[in-house]
């Protein structure tokens, strides 16, 4: 056995390898969504384009994470720590109580929205992400202003 | 909590992204523990102390 694989070091660059299959597994997701939407819903008709919305919300956020992992891996540092892994908790428990009111908002305003429930459960899902993704930068972005020294 | 991680990292030349290396941490990490924003596990704070030459007593202090 290697001394890699003695160490749990399977490949040379475990940042860059955990950067590409995020990569591969988000494009999965989205690409797999917005088919579904364009094929399944019918998103070509204004009436239901705006249910592409979170998804380019999505992408435009991601952009700057996924930036981000690439400078740490091409510096040879970690993309995940014991802190990254804290604010992830602190952003998925934000985006969690956010969720609770986007579904009473789902619930109360049932009527006047313009899609069936199981698309505006959908949506609902999507700005929790949406909701967890600001947070993560918002959150992950107060260490980076002190800048480095 | 207040810190010396600042003071010993200099005394050593070391910048953060340095640090970071040798810890094992992303620099946003090694900034937030210097600011004393950042309450580290057990194992961090031995693992920098460790880095630095020193001890966790001497690097993180708190206020009664």
């Amino acid at each position: 056995m290697s001394e890699d694989k003695k160490s749990g070091q399977r490949f040379k660059n475990p940042a860059k390898v955990k950067m590409i299959m995020l990569l591969i597994a988000f494009g999965l997701v989205i690409g797999g969504m917005v088919a579904y939407l364009y094929f399944d819903r019918n998103s070509a008709n204004p009436q239901t384009l705006w249910l592409l919305l979170p998804f380019l919300l999505i992408v435009a956020l991601i952009i700057p994470v996924l930036r981000h992992m690439r400078r740490s891996a091409a510096a040879n540092l970690p993309v995940d720590d014991e802190m990254s892994r804290a604010i992830k908790n602190r952003a998925g428990a934000i985006a969690f109580y956010v969720s609770i009111y986007i579904w009473l908002a789902i619930g109360m305003l049932e009527d006047l929205l313009p899609a069936d429930v199981s698309v505006a459960s959908g949506l609902a899902i999507m700005l929790s992400a949406v909701v967890f993704l600001v947070s993560l930068l918002v959150l992950e972005r107060r260490a980076k202003r002190a800048g480095p020294v | 909590m207040n810190t010396r991680i600042k003071e010993f990292r200099a005394r050593r030349g070391l910048t953060q992204e340095d640090l970071a290396r040798q810890v094992g941490v992303r620099r946003e990490t090694i900034v937030y523990l210097e600011k004393g924003s950042y309450n580290p596990s057990l194992k961090l704070a031995h693992d920098v102390a460790k880095a630095l030459g020193s001890t966790v007593d001497e690097l993180f202090s708190f206020p009664d």
